[in-house]
């Protein structure tokens, strides 16, 4: 972490992906426009431009969906989802220009104002063929304007991360009615096979991917429940239960435990180890995952430090995790899964000692 | 193993190679499939009519006003018009959303007129987005018969089609057809240009009819609902040159399914 507060900082990096984002979105349009113009010369450039930017948008909302996923099969993707925010901004902003374009294309210098035109045009809500499918695209369109409008770290602060999450989990909800909104829509008129095999692949791609990290990451969570059921030693203290070998933990790294309803990251550095809650106050991202960089329990996901012996970010930072009670006994680990308030500091067991 | 040993965090000015490799890895594919996917898209739309908005080319045209059942301008120019010859009518529209309509007592039924506006035109049939209206031979609103019901001995007809409006589908917006233009054929509508309906026939050809009530009143709201996808009517049907004007039977007016357009004893 920075220094100063100030968590969405520039870094040549960012400035890289920002400019093959522009270049990403401008070589999208400008392909469209110019195979547009050559296969159907007679289409209007109103028409060109609303569908270049509605498929520019809803194929930019797939990547969105599926580089998280993707993450849980390979960290490699990372740097990805570490900038995915401004992907998410982007793409807001080209949706944006569909919906503008598609209120002025198609509602706007006729007898009522576009608003209240786009809502009334077309009043078949009890009917599946013929419903106001643009409406859909509206209330994504909100959607997707409120998780850009909320998507900087501030207003993670203000919000609290439970109602931030809520909020930018109704990207599927966002996704569903996008869905619909071109089912319902352009593809009652535009019936190629080929087009909705497009909208049918797409839909396999992000429901397939989430599905697979899914099944992924119940194994991982099966697999850490059966080590702690193995039966604890008589001299081990009341209320332990065995964790692991330390053997089995890489130096400065972690290994998740489930215990009960805990979530525990389970780290070992210098010759100690210590657990800490394993969801970053951050985005709940799996600080298991994560390393201990200058001795620190560093996030994979945007780089949240924490100290491993009491679960305080260092200063000025004020996040804290939740810690437990470790305890080695020769080559084993066990752990207390009651966990202490959050920034408690708890001694690390040693493993030097224990030998 | 090295890779396995990388660890990527985002606040670092630089990802680790491994880590760097897939993302461009990442980027590659997506940027590489991109005009795949474009042609895909592009290729596959299901095309495109031939109708032209000449919207920003003025073109005056002198005529014979006809106020009714719908607003039209008869030509009496010598000069064909998109190769069409007098006698030829030209759907007189607004600007925008909007029908045209002048004021009988300022421009009475068959005067002549000069109408300064863009053209509008697909297939044959010719509709004129108005600028501005001079009066070069006022009729008395009198002497001017322009009829608002049909003409005895006219055609009774069964039709099964698509209702939308004729300003969109001629030219002005393309497609103007459709579910995705319906809201916008409803606002047309609704702000007084007539219905069109576009009939197909067996071999695929279109045919085109401006839809009024019965004594030639305007049918919005009635037809709002049925806007934009199939629909089954009968009326009587009457040239207006080379324009069909259908004065429908409201109680016919039924919803079918577009593709189900298996012609039965429809009208009584
Ligand atoms: C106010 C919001 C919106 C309105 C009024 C709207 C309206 C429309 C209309 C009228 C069409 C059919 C256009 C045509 O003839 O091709 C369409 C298509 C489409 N829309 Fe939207 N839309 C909105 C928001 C969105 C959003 C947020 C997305 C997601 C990125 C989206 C994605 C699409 C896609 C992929 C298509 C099919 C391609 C096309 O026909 O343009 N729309 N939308
Ligand atoms: S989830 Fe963002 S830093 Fe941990």
């Amino acid at each position: 972490m920075a220094l100063s507060y100030d968590p969405v900082h520039w870094t040549p990096h960012k400035r890289l992906y920002d400019r093959i984002l522009i270049s990403f979105i401008g070589v999208y349009l400008l392909l469209f426009i110019g195979l547009q113009s050559v296969f159907h010369p007679t289409c209007t450039i109103e028409t060109t431009l609303i569908r270049a930017t509605g498929t520019l948008g809803f194929l930019m909302l797939h990547l969105i969906l599926i580089i998280g996923p993707l993450c849980r099969f390979d960290r490699r993707f990372l740097p990805l989802l570490y900038n995915r925010r401004h992907f998410g901004v982007a793409m807001f902003l080209v949706a944006l220009m569909h919906g503008i374009l598609n209120l002025f294309q198609f509602h706007a210098l006729g007898n009522v104002d576009p608003m209240v035109s786009l809502f009334t045009s077309n009043t078949q809500y009890g009917s599946l063929a013929r419903f106001p499918f643009q409406s859909l695209g509206f209330f994504a369109l909100l959607i997707l304007f409120l998780m850009a409008a909320t998507s900087h770290d501030f207003w993670l602060k203000n919000l609290g991360p439970r109602v931030w999450k809520s909020l930018h989990m109704s990207v599927y909800f966002a996704y569903t009615l996008l869905v619909m909104h071109v089912m319902l829509g352009v593809i009652q008129l535009e019936k190629s096979p080929v087009l909705i095999g497009m909208v049918g692949l797409g839909m396999f791609l992000v429901l397939g991917f989430h599905v697979a990290a899914a099944m992924k990451q119940h194994k991982t969570d099966a697999a850490s429940e059966r080590d702690a059921d193995k039966t604890s030693n008589p001299q081990v203290p009341e209320g332990f239960v065995y964790a692991c070998e330390w053997s089995e933990i890489a130096m400065n790294k972690a290994k998740m435990l489930i215990i009960g309803k805990e979530n525990i990251a389970l780290f070992r550095y210098e010759d100690k180890v210590s657990a800490v809650h394993n969801l970053c106050k951050h985005q709940n991202g799996p600080l298991s995952e994560g390393r201990i960089i200058d001795g620190c329990i560093t996030c994979p996901w945007h780089g949240y430090q924490y100290l491993p012996e009491n679960g305080q970010s260092p200063p000025p930072f004020t996040e804290k995790l939740a810690t437990y009670d470790v305890f080695v006994l020769g080559s084993s680990v066990y752990i207390n899964p009651s966990p202490f308030p959050e920034g408690t500091a708890r001694n690390p067991a040693q493993i030097s000692m224990s030998i | 193993m090295q890779e396995e040993e990388e660890f990527y965090i985002g606040w670092l000015a630089k990802a680790p190679p491994s880590f760097a490799r897939r993302t461009r890895q990442f980027i590659l594919v997506s940027v590489l499939s991109l005009p795949l996917l474009i042609c895909g898209l592009v290729y596959f739309q299901k095309g495109f009519s031939n109708g032209v908005f000449e919207y920003g080319k003025e073109t005056s045209l002198v005529g014979k006003f006809t106020p009714s059942p719908l607003p039209f301008l008869r030509l009496t120019d010598k000069d064909p018009v998109y190769g069409q010859l007098p006698p030829c009518s030209i759907l007189l529209v607004g600007m925008g959303k909007h029908g045209f309509s002048a004021d009988p007592n300022t421009i009475p039924a068959e005067s002549t007129v000069r109408v300064d506006g863009f053209l509008i035109y697909r297939d044959g049939k010719i509709a004129l987005q108005v600028k501005n209206i001079a009066l070069l031979d006022k009729k008395s609103p009198e002497e001017g018969n322009s009829p608002s019901r049909p003409a005895p001995g006219s055609t009774s007809v069964s039709l099964r089609g698509e209702i939308t409006d004729p300003k969109c589908f001629l030219g002005v917006m393309n497609p103007g057809e459709g579910k995705p233009h319906q809201d916008c054929a409803v606002r047309c509508l609704a702000g007084g240009i007539p219905p069109l309906m576009k009939v197909r026939d067996e071999q695929g050809k279109d045919s085109y009819y401006l839809l009024v009530g019965e004594n030639g009143s305007p049918l919005f709201p009635f037809l709002q609902p049925y806007v934009g996808s199939g629909v089954g009517l009968c009326g009587l049907v009457q040239a207006h040159d080379n324009w069909n004007v259908l004065y429908v039977d409201t109680t016919s007016v039924q919803r079918i399914n577009k593709y189900a357009l298996d012609a039965g004893p429809m009208c009584h």
